[in-house]
């Protein structure tokens, strides 16, 4: 039992000991942070931009058009007036 | 009234029609809080037809006139025969891209003297009626409207300056058949014939003769009458014959009998130039010099089978025959 407790300290320490290894140092975590700030900054300027519609330019409805021919012109005999 | 909600002042219904949505006519809508009739310039019928198809019978008879409408309609007329236009929307239906100049310039280069806003209402597309109506005027282009004239005093005052001819048709006398079978009304329209009367226009009248709804003999009578007393006895007036369609296929047509009917009241109280339309052959589709009785003016359909004018006199006695004629102008 008192063999296990100290093999489970010594492996906690040893874990710790790699962690602090790991850790990146303090400018690199700082640099990612800024890096972070300013992509967040740049999709909020984003998103905004997109909710603000572009003025619709012309009718919700196009009139289709055709062309006025000879044919066309001719008496309709089933149009009143 | 709210922000962006726009009221149009054309005719009496006089919309409240918020952002995007139209007027009951179905083409004057509210872009952007601006009122706009979107069929300006897209006409969907253009036609060449002899001016008595209008009806005009005392306006330059047997004269070639270019008719054009846009869809769109302030009333809903239950007997309507140009229904597929008149109740249709803009994007509903392929028109002419035919702005003011260009429609002009048709009936300039066809040799056309006249113009003609008709079929479905004119006085909805009113933009594209008076641009182009003051366009041609400037160029020696003439120009009519034939419409129910269900719309307010001072837009119609405006049209008369520059289109000077009208067929109005009075679908009944009668303020319940226009509120039943139209939803419009009456009195705007008599208001309407009062001031094409006042700015010197040409003014015919029509009257479609339905069987069972407005074929009563009393409110014939009262039409007559008011016509008489408002508008004149040289106000030419036309019964016309009832065909089904649209919600009435119901119904049967007029029986000639009752235009007949119509025709000879109205000409027993005193009206001079009366007739019966749609019957073809009919006698009632001539033109009488009331001075001296004979035909000045024969008719089968829309076409003229004799013409004895001497400008607006009658060849036979000299009497003056009322009317818009060519070289009596």
């Amino acid at each position: 039992m008192k063999f296990r407790k100290k093999a489970q300290k010594a492996q906690e320490a040893q874990r710790a000991k790699k962690a602090k290894q790991t850790q990146e140092p303090f400018a690199t975590s700082r640099r990612r942070f800024l890096k972070e700030c300013t992509l967040a900054a740049l999709a909020l300027v984003a998103s905004q931009a997109g909710v603000a519609k572009p003025e619709e330019t012309r009718p919700p409805f196009r009139i289709k058009t055709k062309p006025l021919t000879a044919k066309a012109l001719e008496t309709d005999p089933n149009l009143a007036g | 009234m709210r922000a962006q909600t726009v009221q149009c002042m054309l005719c009496p219904k006089q919309c409240k029609i918020p952002e995007g949505r139209s007027g009951d006519c179905r083409i004057r809508i509210n872009i952007g809080g601006k009122l706009k009739a979107v069929t300006f310039g897209f006409p969907v019928a253009v036609h060449v037809d002899p001016v008595e198809k209008k009806p005009f019978f005392h306006y330059f008879p047997s004269t070639p006139i270019l008719s054009v409408a846009t869809v769109g309609c302030n009333m809903h007329c239950k007997n309507c025969q140009n229904w597929e236009i008149s109740q249709a929307n803009p994007e509903d239906q392929e028109a002419y891209d035919l702005p003011p100049k260009a429609l002009v310039q048709a009936a300039l280069s066809r040799n056309i003297p006249l113009i003609a806003y008709t079929y479905t209402e004119p006085i909805v597309y009113y933009e594209y009626t008076y641009e182009s109506a003051l366009l041609g005027k400037q160029q020696g282009l003439r120009s009519a409207i034939v419409s129910a004239g269900y719309a307010n005093p001072e837009p119609m005052r405006a049209l008369f300056k520059v289109v000077e001819a009208a067929t109005i048709d009075v679908k009944c006398f009668d303020e319940q058949f226009y509120r039943d079978i139209c939803d419009g009304g009456l009195k705007p329209v008599l208001n309407t014939l009062v001031i094409a009367k006042e700015e010197n226009a040409w003014l015919e009248v029509s009257n479609l003769v339905i069987p069972t709804l407005s074929d009563d003999r009393q409110k014939i009578a009262m039409l007559v009458r008011w016509v008489k007393h408002n508008l004149g006895d040289e106000t030419p007036l036309h019964f016309l014959r009832f065909v089904p369609h649209h919600k009435l296929k119901n119904l049967p047509p007029t029986p000639v009998e009752t235009l007949e009917d119509a025709w000879k009241l109205a000409l027993d109280a005193g009206m001079k130039y009366v007739y019966i339309g749609n019957v073809p052959g009919h006698e009632a589709e001539n033109t009488r010099c009331p001075s001296c009785g004979k035909v000045v003016i024969g008719r089968v359909g829309y076409r003229i089978t004799e013409m004895h004018l001497k400008k607006n006199l009658c060849e036979f006695c000299g009497a003056k025959i009322a009317g818009v004629f060519r070289g009596a102008t």
